[in-house]
């Protein structure tokens, strides 16, 4: 038996508004959200505190959240979100390298080495980050990654306060089990809102539920995901932070738009832009990818995934491209509105790319490649721009704006 | 229909067609062998739409007629006797392999009627290349043809998106045979001069399917010998003489047709390189076993060996981030230039080596993302025998 490990959670308050409130110190302890305006079919992409209070919540129109909390200001996204989230991780790399960012505000990071008790050591990273960054997190504690992320989350429901949470909720080992109990279903990782519905359906609504239908009750009901759904209910999560995240797996870079896109121009153009950043992520790292596939939300939340195998590995932004905008044209129906883009890396190789006799001889590709690269490093994606690109100008975010393309907060 | 067959004579019939029989097909009778018995004599014949062989049985016909038979279970039967004479009778839905004209035993077997099973080529309009004599008149010898294509048909690519590199192409020119295959990682080129008489060349070409290719190759392997290929527009007939049979007064034929893929070719001649200047000479039965020995560590999704280049000297080397674990050898070789590293799929690397003949191989390299060109340092008279070979890209 492995001794058991001691893993923090850490989110970072509502990070978006967290980011504007530095930029405007103004709108400190005022509702507001950050977001599209209301004519042109915005949503909240991340809303404060104060705001919260009036029932507004992310992924709201912003129309039904300005009826919720008349006095809600809205800020438009300023970007560069990126860099601060950046921030975070290198202050965090100082305390410990086993960090494992999961999303732009949220990561893992092992602790079992830090010779004092989690509680202190959660303190101290939460009063550094405040600090030296003046964002507000908030970081569950326990044994495994399950059960630290769903002790940040109740911390952050049970803090008694108007503004920022900045939990920090320890759950001790032996305990996890009895922690876990009370909490309905949906407070699982894993279980959405679809799944809460079918469990609840056949009567089981907490987690103590689950602890007591047993293994083999789940698998009957369930298959294999009633198996984890056992374990998990019990806090047992074999799951170690990974340091570097998944990058082993597949890389991916998404975006949701404040407001849905309906033109091929514009959506090609962030196609081309989220191919480009995953392709430089797959340079940086040394790696090729043999599966492209690409995320779209339409205007109704519904999700589709699409994706191409290629016979041999690429890194090159075109080849990503061209497939991603392939399989864009395939699923894409002119004018349907599109909620949400993502273009994604898989079956990933470090290295040994087969080369093809149809390609150019003198490797004229990657030297373009890498001579594109160098001129981003040096003057910032703005000044190199393919064609297609710059046809779009007016929509495609400069460099040091990077955030439009990331997640909410 | 009834015929009298020895049981050995029947097996050898059924082996020859039972390989181009379909395991799956949407048309049922496709699995079935036809049977056609006439004054002229006894043929099996099976298809899969894409190829069709027909195969010539000696034996007695009592009673002239066709019928098919489940071929596999037709075959396990058959296989299953002592040899004996057999004899095959049918009548309207049943076939009935009689042992010692039905004194020892009966095996019954649903039939489709013979009218079921699709019109098979016979005849094919075209140029044609005689394959008697082989290599003492200078022609091209059976043997050789299959040399010819176990060089080059495991280059074919089987990416079914470029159709026309899913077969071999074969050019016959004045003078001289080529085959090629590539799938794009790599290309072989195998020909031979002819010297065939004056007038009696034929100068064609055709993209050959690989499966047709390989069963030529089982039948010339197993002693059939190659008589005859005649080019149509569409479809290429292979004439064979079983020679185990032969006593001179001509044993029983088998003439496989195979649909061909249709052209152009990719131009292959572009992408051999000519400026290759390094040349890196090595000894084959040292280097083949030491990259398989090596590749054993290679990562299992590129199977990339390292292959680097010193003064008279390569070092083998692959490294697995998956199994966590590396190999490394040198060896001796002859190269004088600037010292390079290249990397190379050792499967592909393998597929090549195994086939050179010659125990000294030579590289003609130019750089480490360029194609090399392996060749044998001795080949026979008039062979030519070239391995084209694309890099990967080794990780920094």
């Amino acid at each position: 038996m492995t001794e058991s490990r001691t893993i923090l959670h850490l989110d970072l308050d509502a990070f978006f508004c967290a980011v504007e409130v530095i930029r405007d110190p103004s709108l400190e302890g005022q509702p507001f959200a950050v977001g599209g305006t209301p004519e042109d079919r915005g949503v909240v992409a991340s809303c404060s505190y104060a705001a919260r209070k009036f029932g507004v919540r992310s992924a709201m129109p912003m129309g039904q959240a300005l009826r919720l909390c008349p006095g809600l200001k809205v800020v438009s996204h300023h970007g560069g979100y990126g860099s601060y989230s950046k921030k975070v991780m290198v202050l965090l790399d100082a305390v410990t390298p086993y960090v494992e960012q999961i999303s732009i505000d949220e990561c893992f990071i092992d602790v079992t080495d830090i010779d004092a008790p989690a509680n202190t050591v959660a303190r101290r990273i939460q009063r550094r980050i405040q600090d030296e960054l003046r964002l507000p997190s908030s970081l569950g504690g326990a044994t495994s990654k399950l059960v630290a992320k769903i002790a940040t989350n109740v911390g952050k429901d049970r803090a008694q306060t108007d503004g920022w949470p900045n939990a920090v909720l320890i759950v001790p080992p032996g305990e996890e089990r009895a922690f876990l109990a009370p909490l309905p279903v949906r407070a699982m990782w894993g279980v959405g809102p679809k799944m809460a519905e079918r469990l609840e359906a056949q009567g089981i609504r907490t987690l103590a539920d689950l602890q007591c239908l047993g293994d083999d009750a789940l698998v009957a009901r369930f298959g294999s995901t009633g198996r984890k759904f056992h374990a998990h209910a019990c806090g047992i999560d074999e799951r170690g932070v990974e340091p570097g995240g998944e990058a082993a797996k597949s890389i991916s870079h998404e975006t949701t738009f404040a407001e849905d896109l309906h033109e091929a121009g514009r959506l090609h153009a962030v196609l081309l832009r989220l191919s480009q950043l995953v392709g430089r992520s797959l340079r940086d790292g040394g790696l090729t990818c043999r599966t492209v596939t690409i995320k779209l939300r339409w205007s109704d939340f519904k999700t589709i995934t699409r994706r191409v195998t290629f016979r041999d590995g690429t890194d090159l932004d075109h080849d990503l491209y061209r497939a991603a905008k392939r399989l864009f044209d395939n699923a894409w129906q002119p004018g349907q509105r599109v909620r949400l883009l993502g273009v994604g890396a898989s079956q990933l190789s470090d290295g040994g790319q087969q080369l093809s006799l149809w390609q150019s001889g003198d490797d004229r590709d990657h030297r373009i490649q890498a001579a594109l690269d160098t001129l981003r490093d040096r003057f910032g994606g703005g000044k190199t721009r393919w064609g297609q690109e710059l046809n779009q100008r007016g929509f495609v975010a400069e460099e040091d704006d990077d955030a439009w393309w990331e997640a909410d907060a | 229909m009834k015929a009298v067959i020895e049981r050995e004579e029947l097996v050898r019939g059924i082996q020859a067609v039972l390989d181009i029989v379909p395991s799956k097909s949407t048309l049922p009778v496709l699995s079935n062998i036809l049977v056609h018995a006439s004054p002229d004599g006894i043929e099996l014949s099976a298809t899969d739409l894409d190829i069709s062989i027909v195969c010539g049985v000696s034996g007695k016909v009592e009673e002239p007629g066709s019928t098919t038979v489940p071929a596999r279970k037709f075959s396990e039967i058959v296989r299953e006797l002592p040899d004996e004479t057999i004899t095959v009778v049918a009548e309207e839905n049943k076939v009935t392999i009689e042992r010692q004209a039905g004194l020892e035993g009966t095996y019954v077997l649903m039939s489709v009627p013979a009218e079921d099973f699709p019109e098979l080529p016979v005849e094919i309009d075209g140029p044609e290349m005689n394959f008697g004599g082989g290599d003492e008149d200078g022609g091209l010898s059976g043997d050789l043809l299959g040399d010819m294509i176990s060089k080059t048909v495991f280059a074919v690519s089987r990416d079914e998106t470029r159709p026309v590199l899913n077969g071999v192409l074969w050019q016959v020119r004045e003078g001289r045979t080529t085959m090629v295959a590539t799938d794009g990682h790599r290309l072989v080129k195998f020909s031979k001069t002819l010297q065939g008489p004056e007038g009696k060349q034929v100068v064609t070409e055709a993209i050959v399917p690989p499966r047709a290719l390989n069963h030529v190759l089982k039948l010339v392997s197993g002693g059939s010998r190659l008589q005859k290929v005649a080019f149509g527009q569409n479809h290429l007939m292979f004439e064979l003489i079983d020679s185990e049979d032969f006593d001179g007064d001509g044993g029983e034929d088998i003439r496989l047709f195979t649909r061909l893929i249709e052209g152009p070719y990719v131009d292959y001649e572009q992408v051999i390189p000519t400026g290759n200047s390094k040349r890196m000479y090595i000894t084959n039965s040292a280097l083949a076993p030491a990259v398989r020995r090596v590749s054993i560590l290679a990562s299992s999704q590129t199977h990339q060996v390292r292959i680097e280049l010193g003064q008279n000297q390569v070092e083998l080397s692959a490294n697995s981030q998956e199994i966590g674990g590396e190999a490394k050898e040198s060896l001796d070789a002859r190269y004088e230039e600037d010292a390079m590293a290249i990397g190379y799929n050792a499967g592909y690397l393998l597929d090549i080596l195994r086939r050179i003949e010659s125990d000294e191989v030579v590289f003609e390299l130019d750089c480490a993302v360029t194609a090399g060109i392996i060749r044998p340092v001795d080949q026979a008279e008039g062979e030519d025998y070239l391995c084209l070979l694309m890099p990967l890209r080794l990780s920094e």
